[in-house]
């Protein structure tokens, strides 16, 4: 089988994690995948914070989704300055969205070739984040994604069928 | 008025803000995250009773059973149903024992 499906196939969404942290270069790999990620009319408005220790626990109060214990979580955010300057509304209230979408997918199939798992959080109190985090007023967090060393991989859950999400056009 | 800094906690906090986020979530989340929401809590009271000394052997069966089994929501719907009234079932029979004491 391809390698990039097998990664794609292998990636679980993680909420047991090992209590070990994770290297700074893991880190910086997982970025350079984000930055690699296509994106609306090349305008890049998203931004990555990179939370760890006090901070991460403050906002993980405030993450009903945010049930385990990762040493590192990344909350992507959307620049909507830079969107609504570079690509107008649709940059603003939908193509920045996708591309943070596209650029987690990245940082997770990353995260898979290097057995690191990761999660993708998206019940999260974003007032609350913003507040713990300090944010600028156009940083807008829209994501989050746990990352660690996984201590329990889960079994796939259902997949639909291809019949069922694809139609050949003829 | 709670100081700012580094003064005690007050019991429940981190509990209250699990659950005013949740109930804003829950606004636009899926009608299964509701009952999700309410079990974590079932099972965060518990963790916040054990680190006071006030839990039991019962209460301890029962957020294991509520760990055990909440993730089902997002693979199972029907199970995780299932799971839901097998915690009632055992509150129930809890219950026929107290009253027949």
């Amino acid at each position: 089988m391809d390698e990039v499906l097998d990664i794609i196939k292998d990636r679980r969404s993680i909420r047991d994690y090992k209590d070990e942290d994770l290297t700074d270069e893991n880190i910086e790999t997982l970025l350079e995948a984000a930055r690699w990620a296509p994106s609306g009319s090349n305008i890049q408005a998203w931004r990555i914070y990179i939370v760890r220790g006090e901070k991460l626990d403050s906002i993980k109060k405030f993450s009903p989704g945010l049930l385990s214990d990762p040493p590192v979580i990344f909350v992507l955010c959307a620049d909507i300055e830079e969107a609504q300057e570079k690509g107008g509304n649709l940059s603003k209230d939908v193509l920045t969205k996708m591309d943070i979408a596209i650029a987690a997918q990245n940082i997770c199939l990353q995260a898979a070739s290097l057995d690191l798992g990761t999660c993708y959080i998206g019940s999260f109190n974003k007032k609350a984040t913003k507040e713990i985090l300090e944010l600028p007023d156009n940083h807008v967090p829209e994501l989050i994604l746990t990352i660690g060393k996984p201590k329990k991989i889960p079994n796939p859950p259902k997949r639909k069928s291809l019949d069922e999400l694809a139609m050949w056009v003829k | 008025m709670m100081n700012k800094g580094n003064s005690e906690k007050p019991i429940f906090f981190d509990l209250f803000c699990y659950m005013s986020s949740s109930a804003r979530g829950l606004v636009d989340e899926p009608k299964l995250y509701g009952p999700l929401r309410l079990l974590e809590t079932m099972e965060r009271i518990i963790s916040v009773l054990e680190d006071k000394d006030m839990s039991n052997e019962f209460y301890t069966e029962l957020k294991e059973n509520i760990g055990e089994n909440k993730y089902i929501v997002m693979q199972d719907e029907e199970k995780f149903v299932e799971s839901i009234d097998d915690i009632v079932n055992m509150l129930a029979k809890k219950e026929i024992e107290f009253s027949e004491d």
